[in-house]
């Protein structure tokens, strides 16, 4: 297959805390070996986006957050905007999926404005909210797997946020909490999904242990982009599913 | 008499006396029983040091530093307690205290100096409470943001600290740091003292994690003259004008072995006993402090060139026909650092990683994936992986790019890896432990005859 698709790494120097860099690398990997070629275009402060097949932006520290906020609004919010609705894949991570919902209201009482792709608020709670996390994922995306005999609906990652997140009635949830805290700690909810964007909390990279995840969001992307649909070739995530299920594991869901 | 001093005591060497009757390990417990019934016993127990404490903190850099400098303290004839085989909390150090001293808190023969690494959180109680006559940082990089946050956190509260210590307190700071050298803002200038390299190394720095990419005062981009590592460099704000400044004592030129150390007007070769370009670093630190403390520069010279490292730090040890150079992996600047270090030995390597998730290694291990791996990308044959979280790791190096496939060898615990190592030809083994699975395999390597040189 010689399709190339374009990834975007948004902020990949201002917003790179967590190690959500390896999510980028992970989607590369995948789709290359599926023999698709992956060019990886980057966009930080001052730097043009352009149109690509799939976005991802990563968690940063908050004081970063106001300047990517100030450097997002206006051209760059109307492309990611009108991507969204054109149904482009993008996986937002921690801080870059609170900065896509409409604010994020600190501590302090400031609000910092987000692009308002994501019907979701952010405001600041009084303790970070840090760990493992284990979700099901919301049926209304169609994923899961079989490993061995057992069907695979669970994401697993890693938490460390004190923004909650509150979404709208017509957003939906990534998944059900079912260790760890998720959007607020409240509602028992995890990330958010929106057309072909997924937002989450987790880190860990995310994709990396959640190989059905990551290949959803190549799916869409060549999909997308070409207009036909697609099964991806099978790879041996051997690996992968043991580093997830010793999550499962840990927390005692197997 | 300060009755509450004495009890505390008592009851801390009550509990360490049981731990070793009952051969637990756990060097901490009688450090955190000493402070929970006096909580000045760290301030009390080191005001008889007659040289006073000097506290050295920052993410990477705190062992080898100080145990450089003990190194240079015993040349000169002084004597010192220092928690090298300690934790590097307040209780860790207390702990380490109760041994040298009697009931009173008296040390039981003259101590000259308490040299103390402390933990970046914990530097802030202990500095506070103790008014060290110095304190050095390294510097600040990500690491264990599951305990800490964020970056910034730590370098706003260090920020403070400063400002509350006395004026006496000297305050050494790597230069090359923009987060650390924004503590010095606003400072007297003689209580500041800068060290840092002062040549363009031409090092490729492509690494695109950088925790100070903004200036750490004002958020504007910072423009680098000469970049070293991460965010390590030469630098100056665009907008406010925060810049790296002039270096009180610097290395002016590296080749292999020998580097160049530029103080006051005169330059000096040395011959450094620590590969790698981060310990360029600690070497400068040491002398910083060694040069503060009004010892000599060629006494410390002397001393430093005759070092061995820490166990762990890039020892190399001898263990059944293997040579194992062990090296702490806690996070990515330093063990990219590593890496690129040991890429410059020849041939294929053996690799093994221990990747541990406790709370003293970082209970998230999302930090792996900063690493760069790019240095040893056509050089790894085989890889080992033990530990808490052993498919981790062998997921972030299955998507690292490595030429040739190398072989990936999971194993349930050190029996079983040295088991392995025994039937691979290659006698030169890289082993990056996390802190804790670092004292697992001390532990492994004691109980099958290994004693020789740690503390």
């Amino acid at each position: 297959m010689d399709q190339e698709l374009i990834l975007t790494h948004l902020y990949p120097k201002t917003m790179n805390t967590y190690g959500d860099q390896g999510n980028v690398l992970v989607f590369k990997k995948r789709a290359e070996w599926r023999g698709f070629k992956i060019k990886i275009l980057t966009a930080d402060l001052d730097e043009p986006i352009k149109k690509s097949d799939f976005y991802f932006f990563g968690g940063g520290q908050d004081q970063e957050q106001s300047l990517v906020s100030k450097d997002l609004i206006g051209l760059k919010t109307e492309l990611l905007k009108a991507e969204a609705e054109n149904f482009k894949p993008m996986l937002l991570i921690c801080g870059g999926y609170q900065l896509l919902g409409e604010y994020y209201q600190t501590a302090d009482n400031k609000k910092i404005v987000g692009a308002g792709i994501l019907a979701i608020r952010t405001i600041a709670g009084p303790k970070r909210m840090i760990g493992d996390i284990v979700l099901n994922l919301n049926p209304v995306l169609g994923i899961s797997e079989q490993i061995n005999d057992k069907k695979i609906t669970t994401v697993v990652g890693f938490e460390n946020h004190s923004g909650k997140t509150y979404l709208d009635k017509n957003i939906k949830p990534l998944g059900q909490i079912v260790k760890g805290y998720g959007n607020n700690g409240e509602d028992k909810t995890e990330g958010a999904c929106y057309k072909n964007i997924i937002g989450s909390y987790g880190h860990g990279s995310l994709l990396a242990k959640n190989p059905h995840l990551a290949d959803y969001l190549i799916k869409k992307a060549f999909e997308v982009k070409t207009g036909e649909k697609i099964e991806l070739e099978n790879l041996d995530d051997s690996l992968e599913w043991q580093a997830h299920l010793s999550r499962l594991n840990y927390s005692n869901l197997k | 008499m300060d009755i509450r001093l004495i009890t505390a005591i008592a009851a801390g060497k009550s509990v360490k006396l049981a731990l070793t009757v009952f051969q637990s390990g756990g060097t901490a417990a009688p450090g955190l029983i000493t402070e929970t019934i006096d909580k000045n016993a760290l301030k009390k127990i080191s005001s008889g040091f007659k040289q006073g404490v000097i506290l050295i903190s920052g993410t990477n850099g705190k062992t080898t530093t100080a145990r450089l400098l003990t190194n240079a303290l015993t040349n000169q004839g002084y004597t010192f307690l220092a928690n090298s085989a300690g934790s590097n909390l307040k209780r860790g150090i207390i702990s380490v205290l109760l041994e040298q001293v009697n009931l009173t808190g008296r040390p039981r023969r003259k101590i000259d100096f308490g040299i103390f690494e402390c933990d970046e959180m914990a530097l802030i109680e202990i500095a506070k409470e103790i008014k060290p006559r110095l304190i050095l940082l390294t510097n600040l990089f990500r690491d264990q943001l599951d305990r800490y946050g964020e970056v910034e956190t730590i370098r706003k509260k260090w920020f403070e600290l400063i400002r509350s210590l006395p004026n006496e307190t000297k305050v050494i700071l790597n230069a090359d740091d923009p987060g650390i050298r924004s503590l010095a803002d606003y400072l007297n200038e003689k209580r500041v003292f800068f060290y840092g390299i002062g040549f363009n190394p031409n090092r490729q720095n492509d690494s695109i994690i950088s925790d100070f990419s903004r200036c750490p005062n004002c958020g504007a981009s910072l423009y680098y003259q000469t970049e070293f590592f991460s965010h390590l460099g030469d630098y100056v704000c665009s907008k406010c004008g925060l810049a790296r400044p002039k270096l009180d004592l610097s290395a002016v030129a590296i080749e292999n072995e020998k580097i160049e150390i530029a103080y006051c007007g005169r330059t000096e070769k040395i011959t450094t006993p620590l590969k790698g370009f981060y310990n360029v670093y600690n070497l400068l630190a040491a002398f910083s402090i060694g040069l503060n403390l009004k010892i000599d520069f060629d006494q410390i010279q002397k001393s430093l060139e005759k070092f061995k490292p820490a166990f762990g730090r890039q020892e190399i040890i001898k263990f059944n026909s293997k040579e194992l150079f062990i090296s702490l992996a806690k996070n990515p600047v330093g063990l990219t650092e590593t890496i690129k270090t040991i890429s410059a030995d020849p041939g294929k390597k053996t690799l093994i990683f221990l990747l541990n998730d406790k709370i003293a290694d970082g209970v998230d291990v999302s930090w792996i994936w900063d690493v760069d791996f790019n240095s040893i990308k056509n050089q790894a044959e085989t890889i080992i992986f033990n530990g808490r979280r052993p498919y981790d790791m062998g997921l972030r190096l299955k998507y690292a790019d490595l030429e040739n496939r190398p072989r990936f060898i999971f194993c349930r615990n050190l029996n079983e890896v040295f088991k392995n190592l025994a039937e691979i030809k290659i006698e030169r083994v890289y082993i990056f432990p996390t802190y804790t699975a670092l004292m697992d395999l001390k532990k492994f390597l004691a109980r099958r005859g290994y004693k020789k040189f740690w503390t």
